[in-house]
């Protein structure tokens, strides 16, 4: 496509001497982090500085924290003895719904209610039940934290 | 009006929670379900014929937090996926020993005996660690005891106060 301005640009392909395979070229690590390990520290040179000489600029690092909690990706941009600068990709916090006390919102139980009627929420200042027939606390507290009352409260 | 199937799920859940687990035949834990149900809606046959089918089972073992698995020589195996309510009490049954670890699931505390290497497995951590000392159930109980080290790692909840509210 040509154009009338003077600094036209202009698309060069891409060179084969530029096309890498990436195992070749740069390595995906994977570390286990303790789970008190904050999303701050992960940015920071000083997290990378003891393992910082295996690195290479444009490695991949992957941050899985040792009890399964976030799951994070980070690219080095810079790196030398002692010290690595990164680039983080994305972070993700991976708890699970939780269906223990800390789980359920205020104010709301969660109990098995026998056979007919198995896990049921109910709310607790008037003792009207929410949620009837869940077979288990997870599906229970997912549909409880799905309905309205619950939904309105929060807001 | 409830179906069969949920009435069924309702009540072998309702067991296998009384129970926690229950090593036996399969016509012994249909006639546990049926003393459940109290009522003579099916027949023990039927019942039976329901519980073997893998589908109905997978949905129990994923929806209604029970296992029901055959295992070896015609024995079968019922048990309980709940996790308790608090990590402290995550924390306890974490620490619970049965009598030998490699032949006893340590979720369900079923001695599987000389069936042990078929039955049970050693579970891992993240990193790929063996877990010492720890072998479960392929499935149902792997998952939970995997769910219950999560649980325990949670920060503690507060005493709960009175479930009962003030109506005033």
């Amino acid at each position: 496509m040509t154009t009338n301005s003077p600094a036209a640009h202009r698309l060069v392909p891409l060179p084969v001497a530029n096309f890498k395979r990436t195992e070749f070229d740069n390595t995906d690590w994977t570390c286990y982090v303790p789970p008190t390990t904050t999303h701050e520290d992960l940015g920071t040179s000083d997290f990378l500085a003891v393992v910082s000489p295996k690195l290479k600029r444009f490695d991949r690092l992957r941050f899985i924290a040792e009890n399964s909690s976030f799951y994070a990706e980070y690219v080095v941009i810079e790196c030398g003895l002692g010290y690595a600068q990164v680039q983080e990709i994305f972070f993700i916090p991976l708890q699970p719904i939780v269906a223990d006390a800390s789980g359920v919102p205020p104010g709301f139980d969660i109990s098995f209610a026998g056979p007919e009627h198995k896990y049921q929420a109910r709310r607790l200042k008037d003792g009207v039940v929410i949620v009837d027939g869940a077979g288990s606390k997870e599906d229970c507290l997912r549909a409880l934290l799905d309905h309205a009352s619950v939904r309105q409260a929060k807001q | 009006m409830k179906s069969f199937a949920d009435k069924i799920h309702g009540h072998v859940q309702a067991v296998a929670r009384h129970m926690l687990s229950y090593p036996g035949t399969l016509d012994e834990i249909v006639a546990l379900v049926r003393k459940s149900m109290r009522a003579s809606e099916a027949d023990d046959a039927e019942i039976a014929r329901y519980l073997r089918k893998p589908e109905v089972r997978m949905l129990l073992s994923n929806h209604f937090e029970t296992g029901l698995w055959p295992a070896a020589d015609k024995s079968w195996r019922l048990c309980c996926f709940t996790l308790p309510d608090t990590p402290e009490a995550a924390r306890r049954r974490l620490a619970h020993r049965w009598p030998s670890p490699s032949t006893f699931c340590a979720w369900c505390g079923i001695d599987e005996k000389q069936a042990a290497v078929m039955e049970l497995v050693p579970l891992f951590d993240v990193a790929g660690n063996a877990i010492p000392a720890v072998r479960c159930h392929r499935g149902g109980c792997a998952r939970s005891w995997h769910r219950l080290i999560s649980l325990a790692g949670r920060p503690d909840v507060p005493a709960k106060k009175p479930t009962k509210e003030s109506l005033l």
